[in-house]
């Protein structure tokens, strides 16, 4: 099995190869939201930046499908959660950047509902890994569907104390399935 | 069973791709250092049985056995003893040969402080020109070919899976690449399929004629039966219930 650290050396250098212009676009944009252009001008620039930056990030995660039709992660037994953690840590960062410089910055919402829009993501990029550890899609969808309920419900009825502990319990969870996984691969 | 001194057993193994029968009971064995070649028309099954064997795909029924353990979805530690070269060969097609090279070679586990010497090493035996400079993707076919082989052999594997190696290459290439099989072939064990009689019957030992999805026979090379004698003895075996093909009236 090929180990994770190969794996993101692998997928930063051929992300890299293949759009690196793109990687550059959405890992610096960013910074349109902190500037001080004042009025509507801002607001239209900064959701079209967000926005377009997800398409382009969605469209990116998909830049390595032919790899996976010619067969190449199999012949060199790269694992899909191996992959999975690989692309997100090259777009994860660059996303979380502009989901919370938007959320926070641009539209100004309350740090807790920032706070529980991050938990679902989390819990869906959890979920996400569940699957990949041949748990049934029933048990994963009811894991995510379960979890975003409990942490939306949270906001609407408690307060800060809540929303940390129940976060801290999305982080935890997370960090008992990251290590599964990694035991998973080590077992291979 | 598992057969300890078999590195691959193929047992009544069936796979089918819709309704079409691709491996019907197909049951073979290879022994360590033996060099067996698969031989067979198009379309009787040679590649699904190289790509079960490199658990690439599911099979059906039956049982595949390599390096004592059975092949399954999860079983894939053994592919590191094993240089595939499958066909067509798999790429990454915006990188250049030597960055392709350097992940395989990470990926298969080599030391990294002979990564370099290695890339350096395979590169001047296929004689694959400009290394760094153009990506894959505008390569020639024969060079691909080249570059896949390369990749095949780079961690020095125990066992040599190729599927149709001969194809594309130049003569010198041709020339090279059975001169290298027949040096290296002492210590490790091949299992190749190919349409050219004429190289695979110089470089294996046991032939194994395949016929919608089954092996028909199995032939030895042995003391006093000539290159000719078995070449004939697998056309006849290939060829045989066969009707000639008539030439069509149009085409003159």
């Amino acid at each position: 099995m090929a180990s994770l650290l190969n794996t993101l050396k692998f997928i930063m250098t051929y992300f890299r190869v293949v759009s690196k212009y793109t990687l550059f676009l959405i890992s610096t944009t960013w910074i349109i939201y902190l500037t001080d252009i004042k009025g509507d001008l801002y607001y239209f620039l900064s959701a079209n930046v967000f926005f377009v930056n997800l398409v382009l990030i969605y469209f990116l995660t998909k830049g390595d499908k032919y790899l996976e039709k010619n067969r190449f992660y199999l012949l060199f037994n790269i694992s899909d959660v191996n992959r999975f953690f690989s692309k997100s840590i090259l777009f994860g960062i660059p996303f979380l950047m502009h989901f919370s410089f938007f959320l926070l910055v641009v539209t100004g919402i309350d740090y807790l509902l920032y706070l529980t829009l991050l938990s679902i993501l989390i819990v869906i990029f959890s979920g996400r890994l569940i699957l990949f550890n041949n748990v049934s899609k029933l048990i994963s969808g009811i894991y995510i569907s379960a979890f975003t309920g409990f942490l939306l419900s949270a906001y609407f009825v408690s307060g800060v104390l809540t929303m940390i502990i129940l976060s801290g319990l999305v982080v935890l969870s997370l960090v008992f399935i990251i290590s599964r996984s990694l035991q998973l691969n080590k077992n291979d | 069973m598992i057969n300890m001194d078999q590195i691959i057993q193929f047992n009544n193994v069936g796979k089918k791709y819709g309704n079409v029968v691709a491996l019907n009971g197909m049951s073979f064995s290879v022994s360590q250092y033996e060099a067996v070649g698969l031989v067979g028309n198009n379309g009787c099954g040679k590649t699904s049985t190289i790509n079960i064997m490199c658990n690439l795909i599911k099979y059906n029924n039956g049982e595949v056995i390599v390096f004592n353990k059975k092949v399954t979805p999860l079983n894939v530690s053994y592919k590191n003893k094993l240089g595939i070269l499958i066909s067509p060969p798999v790429f990454v097609d915006e990188f250049t040969p030597s960055q392709y090279l350097r992940f395989v070679c990470k990926f298969q586990h080599v030391d990294p402080k002979e990564i370099s010497k290695r890339i350096g090493d395979v590169t001047t035996l296929f004689n694959i020109v400009s290394v760094d400079k153009i990506k894959i993707a505008r390569l020639s076919a024969g060079e691909k070919m080249k570059v896949a082989l390369a990749a095949a052999i780079i961690h020095n594997p125990e066992v040599l899976v190729f599927d149709e190696p001969f194809i594309h290459l130049d003569i010198h290439t041709i020339d090279l690449l059975t001169g290298l099989i027949n040096t290296i072939r002492n210590n490790k064990t091949l299992f190749i399929t190919s349409h050219n009689l004429d190289l695979i019957v110089n470089v294996c030992s046991r032939f194994l004629i395949m016929e919608k999805g089954r092996i028909i026979d199995n032939i030895l090379k042995e003391e006093g039966v000539t290159v000719d004698m078995i070449k004939t003895r697998i056309k006849e075996k290939i060829t045989a219930g066969r009707s000639e093909n008539r030439k069509p009236d149009w085409l003159s």
